[in-house]
């Protein structure tokens, strides 16, 4: 008989579930209307690019299959890259390129792909096996960030990158998101990446969570999670409130990653933002949209 | 307890009155479904009656228990293509084409072929064992008859390539616990369907259609934890610190 009690307690806490997630949250901050401008990455990098929020170079977009024959100068020319599908979700279907070798390239991952296999890995693409609902998709090939130092640690052959949850248009939670072995260089939680609380205040690290339970060194490189300060985390912030005012969808996670050089770049805009940022924070969702929502209504009152 | 705005409130109470008042007005008058139908007509009739029914099956054990499984109605037409075949020799031949198309598809991927004709030939090798499945009851003096086994086919084919796919990207352990969800979810459905009770209650009174819609819009209000979400968040639950 653990479950009413695990249920009031999670209640009392203001922890979200998937249903308040897509009533209380989705249903009633993002208007359908609004998907496609984060649903298509394309689009929004065009947002991106129009009101002046950093974000990756994009070196070709590929839509037809016919044009699937120009792949190999497109790659020669930019062999660090990233190829990802336009309507892509959870990191599915993206590849990241590190180099060109005799017999073929070579992955992020350490393996090697042909042309040939890449050509069929972004015609399944075009086809839409990645895409949401299955739709034919394009494919961006897209400039391929690296790592930040301060973050080299507790990253394994991958770039981490930070989710802030937008409400409103104030920040209202974040996660430092780290690849790890078993993700296989994605950053997201459920492929086995590391989630790393964040305070929003401060921009430092609070605890961190691996498949959904929480640890305190990364799984693979054995360096601790906890206070670990996030590069650029104010021009972080602003990039996501940025972004997330101009898509106006008031219940926004935006992906941005802390750039070796280029500092912070916005990765994309999901209108479905996942509850794991809870776990990563130990902290329930409700009370912190409750906070933003009463701050809002004195905000106009006195406006 | 599900949350209920009124509009929503409105129309589900408006539906159940009217779905009520019809079954009371209607008393023990024959149903709106003629008792003399041809068998065929009648086999469509309850499956199209049945069909909201395990969608609401489908609704309650995603939104209530949380389980996920492949394509969101897929179960409840697997379900009810389990009670076509009458017997639980429909999940063993889902199971036997599952697999086969499975290892089918292992083999595509060497071939590269483009998504819609891969996908095409997993339909026809599915096809073939179906064929060869009923001609060879029909050698062995047990013909599938009327009921053929019907298993929604182009459901099957895109189960396999979700599966294969799934597999690829998150590995087979997902892939195979989302299959066993999808699995679960059929067979409850089946088991639900194929309850004489049930089957006999909608064709004698479809008004009772009414009930179910507003059953599935007051689930679509439901704003509390799904079961599995309890497990998942279970270190939020703690005493903290």
């Amino acid at each position: 008989m653990w479950w009413p009690l695990t249920a009031h307690r999670l209640r009392s806490r203001g922890v979200f579930g998937m249903n308040a997630r897509n009533v209380g949250g989705i249903l009633r901050h993002n208007p359908r209307a609004l998907f496609p401008i984060v649903d298509d990455k394309l689009k929004l990098i065009e947002i991106c690019q129009r009101i002046g929020v950093p974000t990756p170079a994009v070196y070709a977009v590929f839509e037809r299959h016919g044009d699937l024959r120009h792949l190999r100068e497109v790659l020669d020319a930019h062999p660090d890259c990233v190829i990802k599908p336009a309507r892509g979700s959870s990191g599915r279907g993206i590849v990241l390129l590190t180099g060109r070798l005799p017999a073929g390239y070579l992955r992020n991952n350490g393996s090697t792909s042909t042309i040939n296999e890449l050509r069929r890995h972004l015609s399944d693409l075009l086809s839409g096996m990645y895409s949401l609902g299955g739709r034919p998709d394009r494919a961006i090939i897209q400039q391929r960030l690296t790592t930040h130092p301060t973050l080299e640690r507790i990253s394994y052959r991958g770039t981490p990158d930070v989710r802030v949850l937008v409400y409103r248009g104030e920040p209202a939670m974040a996660m430092l998101r780290l690849p790890t072995l078993e993700s296989n260089g994605r950053a997201n939680l459920h492929q086995g990446g590391v989630g790393a609380g964040v305070d929003i205040g401060t921009g430092r690290t609070t605890r961190a969570v691996w498949r959904g339970r929480s640890i305190d060194r990364h799984p693979d490189t054995g360096e601790p999670l906890a206070k670990r300060t996030i590069p650029d985390w104010p021009a972080i912030l602003l990039a996501a409130k940025t972004i997330a005012r101009a898509t106006g969808l008031g219940y926004v996670g935006v992906d941005v990653v802390p750039d070796a050089t280029s500092g912070a770049m916005v990765l994309e805009a999901n209108a479905r933002p996942g509850l794991a940022i809870q776990t990563a924070n130990g902290v329930g969702l409700g009370k912190v949209l409750e906070r933003i929502d009463a701050m809002m209504e004195s905000g106009s009152r006195v406006a | 307890m599900p949350r209920l705005r009124t509009p929503t409130l409105g129309v589900v109470l408006a539906l159940v009155s009217l779905a009520g008042l019809i079954l009371f007005v209607r008393g023990n008058s024959p149903s709106f479904v003629p008792t003399d139908l041809p068998p065929s007509e009648r086999q469509l009739v309850e499956f199209l009656l049945l069909l909201p029914l395990a969608a609401l099956i489908c609704c309650v054990i995603r939104t209530v228990i949380g389980l996920h499984t492949f394509g969101t109605f897929a179960p409840a037409l697997l379900g009810l293509s389990f009670r076509e075949v009458q017997s639980l020799a429909g999940v063993f031949i889902l199971i036997v084409v599952l697999s086969v198309g499975w290892m089918t598809r292992r083999g595509l991927a060497r071939l590269n072929l483009l998504q819609v004709s891969r996908s095409a030939v997993l339909l026809s090798v599915a096809v073939m064992l179906l064929l060869a499945y009923v001609l060879l009851s029909n050698h062995r003096g047990n013909p599938v008859s009327g009921a053929i086994p019907f298993l929604p086919l182009v459901i099957v084919t895109a189960l396999v390539e979700r599966f294969w796919t799934m597999e690829e990207e998150d590995g087979t352990s997902a892939a195979l616990r989302t299959m066993g969800a999808t699995m679960l979810t059929s067979l409850t459905v089946f088991l639900f369907v194929r309850w004489e009770f049930i089957v006999r209650s909608m064709v004698d009174n479809p008004e009772l259609l009414g009930f179910v819609v507003a059953a599935q819009i007051t689930l679509g209000r439901y704003t509390g934890f799904r079961l599995v979400e309890l497990y998942r968040f279970r270190d939020l639950a703690k005493d903290q610190p």
